[in-house]
């Protein structure tokens, strides 16, 4: 088979912007923390005397990781009916609050 | 073997009437028999119903795949539960807590969120479905190692 399936009605332009906006929101949040974190811990550490010990790519990565994975459910979801695209924002938003989780064990 | 469908008394058929079958033409009680399928003759123009083919060495392949990454997954959901456990909020503010809360409610369901995802994003007929998948679902497994428990439990081994 190499036809593609026929992907479903795509819902309204406003549920369609509507969802988008409330993952950016929760998304955002996530973006907000990895951020405050960039700027506040590498001073922490300096004042510390272990400038040389600061956690930079988990720091950098917390911050790349929330963007990636919205805009990777954003294109993943196009075209596709509206229950599929909250199970991609979805998958997308728990794999951002995971990763912050793993980058703050691991830095 | 089939018997002679028994006489039905007028309630029985009645009660196996909706108002306004008449009008459409459906006077005759709707009562079928496992036979009356067989003994119908196919409508003009339908498709008689298929026998389901059997499984290709890559359709097989594929499910195996999928059955495998959903252990893993089971894993990681695991590993996400202790997790959750081993993490505490760093600070005292109580939007923060209540996103952390959140958060760690998020990463326990993450993999099963992921392998759902993956499944629904490949249904059959989707151009090179088994690449695909397993390539979402090798990624989810990647990105989702649930790294806190994983440290603990090599902590605890050394």
């Amino acid at each position: 088979m190499t036809e593609t399936p026929p992907l479903a009605e795509e819902p309204p332009l406003g549920w369609r912007i509507l969802l988008a906006a409330i993952f950016a929101l929760l998304s955002g949040w996530f973006l907000f923390t990895a951020t405050s974190t960039l700027i506040a811990l590498p001073p922490l550490y300096a004042a510390q005397g272990f400038a040389e010990y600061t956690p930079w790519a988990t720091l950098v990565l917390g911050v790349v990781v929330p963007p990636v994975l919205y805009a990777a459910a954003l294109w993943f979801g196009r075209g596709r009916a509206l229950s599929t695209r909250v199970l991609v924002f979805a998958a997308g938003l728990a794999a951002t609050a995971a990763t912050s989780f793993a980058f703050y064990a691991l830095g | 073997m089939n018997r002679e469908p028994e006489p039905l008394d007028e309630e029985d058929d009645a009660a196996l009437h909706w108002a306004g079958d008449e009008a459409r033409g459906q006077a005759a009680p709707r009562l079928s028999t496992a036979g009356d399928a067989a003994l119908a003759p196919a409508p003009d123009g339908e498709p008689e119903l298929e026998p389901v083919p059997p499984r290709s060495p890559a359709e097989r392949a594929l499910q195996a795949g999928t059955v495998l990454f959903g252990v893993v997954y089971l894993a990681h959901s695991i590993g996400w539960i202790f997790s959750a456990q081993l993490l505490s909020y760093p600070s005292l503010d109580l939007l923060g807590e209540i996103m952390w809360q959140f958060g760690e409610f998020l990463s326990m369901v993450a993999p099963a969120l992921w392998f759902a995802a993956a499944l629904t994003l490949t249904p059959d007929g989707t151009p090179r479905r088994a690449t695909k998948r397993m390539l979402g679902l090798l990624a989810g497994a990647l990105v989702l190692v649930p790294w806190p428990a994983l440290l603990y439990w090599i902590g605890s081994m050394s």
